[in-house]
């Protein structure tokens, strides 16, 4: 069946069975590996991908349920996005496996909560594993990316 | 330790390696870092189950690895040395993790001797 959606900003058109995850469906149709497979039961939060701004775990997520919606994944944030810039300051991660999905649940935190407390990021990521232990700098990375929001946003007032 | 169920709760955990000469501090923090984490990991939650010559629990359903909102306070210290040379510091600090948390418990009056210490262990030996 067709299934479309925007995906990064771009209008999306893809082929998927109806009892595909759409997991498969972004690595396969869209080629975007930054999605990753690991416990396929929507554990680990590697395969994470924002649906209209929430973080899913892709491979418990069925392919048809996409439809009309917005897919965001790391490829879509440009490469300077606030929290990728936090990652590469707090040098937040090791082997990089699960750093889009921290990037993502983190965006989306950031979203709902500008000045999130310790104890906010914590929970908001408990569910993305990083198994290299990089959370101490996470956490870093996250309270770097708000500072940097909160920064933009001024000077785009002060810019008025 | 909560005597009702068994649970420990590490408050903090502080480890000291002696790391030559520091190349890449970031790296070599990340490394410290994470050894820590994995240890918290060997020491509390990580136990490979066996049956019949297979594993029982392959996926992240019931083998339990740490998370953000697992950890305790988490501090180290690299240890450096003038004109030493660069050498490896890779999961250096992890194997001392689970003694460290299995002495605390042993000086509580508690003995877990093997791991990981699951409540239900920790709840025998109390």
């Amino acid at each position: 069946m067709k299934v479309r959606f925007t995906l990064n900003g771009t209008p999306t058109e893809v082929e998927a069975r109806p009892d595909e995850m759409l997991l498969d469906v972004l690595r396969r149709e869209c080629g975007l590996t930054s999605v990753r497979e690991t416990c396929r039961i929507g554990v680990c939060g590697a395969c994470t991908a924002l649906i209209d701004g929430k973080p899913i775990s892709t491979c418990i997520f069925l392919a048809p349920m996409a439809d009309g919606t917005k897919v965001t994944t790391v490829d879509g944030l440009g490469g300077d996005h606030p929290v990728q810039q936090g990652f590469l300051v707090a040098h937040a991660f090791q082997c990089g496996y699960c750093t889009p999905g921290m990037i993502l649940t983190a965006k989306s935190l950031l979203e709902e909560n500008p000045q999130p407390s310790d104890e906010e990021i914590r929970v908001a990521l408990g569910g993305n594993l990083c198994r290299c232990g990089c959370y101490v700098k996470i956490l870093d990375a996250v309270k770097i990316a708000a500072q940097i929001t909160v920064s933009q946003t001024i000077s785009s007032w002060e810019r008025r | 330790v909560d005597e009702d169920t068994g649970k420990i709760t590490v408050e903090h955990l502080h480890a000291v390696v002696y790391a030559g000469r520091v190349v890449n501090r970031p790296g070599a923090e990340l490394q410290n870092e994470g050894s820590i984490i994995m240890g918290l990991g060997t020491a509390l939650f990580e136990g490979i189950d066996f049956e019949a010559g297979q594993t029982t629990n392959a996926n992240f359903s019931d083998y339990n690895i740490p998370a953000a909102d697992d950890l305790p306070l988490i501090t180290h210290d690299l240890i450096e040395r003038e004109g030493a040379e660069v050498h490896g510091l890779g999961e250096t600090a992890l194997p001392p993790v689970p003694a460290a948390i299995g002495n605390a418990l042993y000086s509580m009056g508690i003995h877990v001797a093997d791991l990981p210490m699951a409540p239900e262990k920790v709840l025998k030996a109390l």
